[in-house]
């Protein structure tokens, strides 16, 4: 079955098609690596520090003594504005303690054990997701990738007239040209709904440093806050008066009486240890695409209210949806599986893309040969890029020079595959 | 039906219309009866994941569908070379237009297709907000909205303005959504 669009059209649409891919191939495909490698974030995580505590669950009077240790810890120092307390779930059993200074995990009575150690995997998610500039200039230019991810897919659905007819058509044993765009094709036909829904998902994420501060300016007088705040909850009055440390048990008992089904998984304390303190307990929904639901509690742990990011308005829900829907965290090992394969068949797409157009040009011609190089260096540098990284880490542990070494990898590998392809040039000759 | 039962056939269901569609699709001849049992299959299978777990049952079951689909590809990868090969078409795609260029025009089109179709997706975003909070949509509705917009607008946008050749069209395109668009920000203000 073909769509019916003229001959035209379909010619413009591929034109519009090439030009995004060209300006964007590189970036996007060092996303889709870099995505594909982070959907394991938390089993790098238990990868890179093997010896870290791990328990299934832990009691709320062990949560407490390790806060208090923690709060302990700092004494010396500025009480920090926030302690984030990770609770042990099915991906990550661990509990961690992060503050504004260090994270440090926990035993199963709330002792510390040890300081986080997870540099590799939060180099990986950095450079997937903001290409490790600065958040606003990376972050930004991730979500402009993910913009023009959608634009690829539309202008690539309307550049192919036989989009059904060849959707099971794959020519791979075929030695030439054939076999690299029909790899292209029907991987990308596939793959559509997932490389939407991750595409637009990015750049709502990437993006929001254009769309907020738009929102900030023309409605909220320049507060960024105030946007995050109508879809996530208000964050409540500080008073920076003294105060003893928050009870969380009250809290996570009333999770426990009146919240059977949800799983708290995160406790945040705002301001510690002021008058203004207070509670929030993230709790899981099952078989909820939402990355959770805000509970909030006064520093005696009473509960207050639920932001309405799991039953409030269909904008919250959608908000709330983005992240696990990006990243494939709602549905355990199998869905990460699935994301993994999706990713791989993302970046092959970005891979073949340039290949087509380099054949292309060939055919007409007018061989790049530097550009070929320089992509083959591409395609294999960045993947190459994240194992010598992990290498780097496991030989010099949390300290290693991630960027350093990720950057030094693909500039060897682009002398490398320039080195072998003129080597090769040579014995034809 | 209990809503287990219901998503594991939503995703049985899936998996077979992707079969269906497989087999239909290889024919010589076109078989509606296949492609819309196979489509009806998909429409019915995304349904049921709805009626069941809501979003993320549709989530699943798309995955399922799309890692059948992954499979049958892998099996076709498999297959030998044809033996015509020398008497097959190319593939039919399309050979873009070799319009030549000079540097400073690609420039000009980089700069319309991306920051200033950017701005004028902002814009639309914007007021799409506004018209949300007057149709009595919630604020955080209307905060979604531009999350949600400026980055589909823009793909939308860059793709109609590289599809035309003509300078005009092209800067019409962009300013004329942004046009549309700038009296609501003039007159809407804060919530």
């Amino acid at each position: 079955m073909g769509i019916a669009m003229g001959k035209a059209t379909v010619q413009k649409a591929l034109s519009a098609h090439s030009a995004i891919g060209l300006i964007c191939c590189a970036l996007l495909y060092l996303i889709c690596v870099t995505g594909t490698a982070i959907v394991l974030y938390e089993e790098w995580q238990r990868f890179e520090q093997p010896g870290a505590p791990e328990m299934a669950s832990i009691e709320p009077a062990a949560i407490q003594r390790g806060i208090e240790n923690v709060l302990e810890s700092e004494k010396a120092q500025a009480t920090t504005t926030h302690l984030f307390v990770h609770l042990p779930t099915d991906a990550l059993p661990r509990t961690t303690i992060t503050t504004d200074t260090q994270a440090v995990h926990i035993d199963a009575a709330g002792g510390i054990v040890m300081p986080e150690e997870n540099a590799w995997a939060k180099f990986v998610l950095a450079l997937h997701y903001r290409l490790n500039l600065p958040a606003i200039v990376g972050m930004t230019l991730v979500g402009a990738l993910g913009a023009m991810m959608v634009a690829l897919a539309i202008s690539g659905t309307m550049a192919h007239p036989r989009i059904f007819r060849d959707a099971f058509r794959l020519r791979a044993r075929r030695k030439d040209d054939i076999a690299t765009v029909d790899w292209h094709n029907r991987l990308a036909v596939w793959t559509l709904p997932f490389g939407i829904a991750i595409a637009l998902t990015g750049a709502i994420i990437g993006l929001f440093y254009v769309s907020g501060f738009g929102m900030a300016a023309t409605a909220y007088g320049g507060d960024v806050e105030r946007v995050t705040e109508a879809i996530f909850g208000e964050e409540g009055e500080p008073d920076p008066a003294p105060a003893v440390t928050p009870d969380i048990l009250p809290a996570l008992n009333y999770m426990t009486a009146n919240f059977e089904k949800v799983t708290p998984y995160y406790v945040i304390l705002h301001d510690p240890q002021t008058a203004g303190q207070h509670i929030q307990i993230i709790g899981e929904h099952p078989q909820r695409r939402i990355f959770g639901e805000y509970y909030a509690f006064d520093g005696d742990g009473q509960f207050l209210s639920s932001a309405g990011l799991a039953d409030g308005s269909i904008g919250q829900q959608l908000a709330a949806s983005t992240y696990n829907l990006h990243f494939g965290n709602f549905g355990g090992l199998p869905v990460k599986i699935a994301y993994i394969v999706f990713g791989l068949a993302l970046s092959a797409i970005a891979a073949t893309g340039t290949f087509i157009w380099l054949n292309r040009r060939e055919r007409r011609g007018l061989p790049a040969k530097r550009l070929r190089t320089l992509w083959w260096a591409v395609v294999i540098g960045t993947p190459l890029g994240l194992v010598t990284t992990l290498v780097g880490r496991l030989l010099y542990g949390n300290s290693a020079p991630f960027v350093s070494i990720f950057w030094a990898t693909f500039i060897l590998t682009a002398i490398s595959v320039a080195a072998f392809r003129w080597r090769r040039v040579r014995l034809i000759k | 039906m209990d809503e287990t039962t219901q998503m594991c056939l939503a995703a049985g269901l899936a998996l077979t219309s992707v079969v269906v569609l497989r087999i239909s699709w290889a024919r010589r001849d076109r078989s509606w009866v296949l492609n819309l049992a196979g489509r009806l299959g998909f429409a019915l299978s995304t349904a049921l994941a709805w009626a069941a777990f809501g979003a993320w049952g549709v989530a699943v079951v798309m995955l399922v569908a799309t890692g059948a689909a992954i499979i049958l590809l892998a099996v076709a990868a498999l297959e030998p070379a044809s033996a015509r090969r020398r008497k097959e078409k190319a593939p039919r795609i399309a050979i873009e237009s070799n319009t030549a260029r000079t540097t400073q025009a690609r420039i000009v089109t980089f700069l319309i297709a991306g920051p200033f179709a950017l701005i004028a997706s902002l814009a639309a975003a914007l007021a799409a907000r506004l018209l949300v909070l007057a149709m009595n949509g919630t604020e955080a509705d209307a905060n979604v909205t531009v999350l949600g917009l400026v980055p589909l607008l823009w793909a939308i946008l860059s793709t109609m303005v590289l599809m035309n050749d003509r300078r005009r069209t092209q800067i019409a395109i962009a300013a004329a959504i942004t046009a549309v668009s700038a009296p609501f920000l003039v007159l809407g203000g804060a919530v």
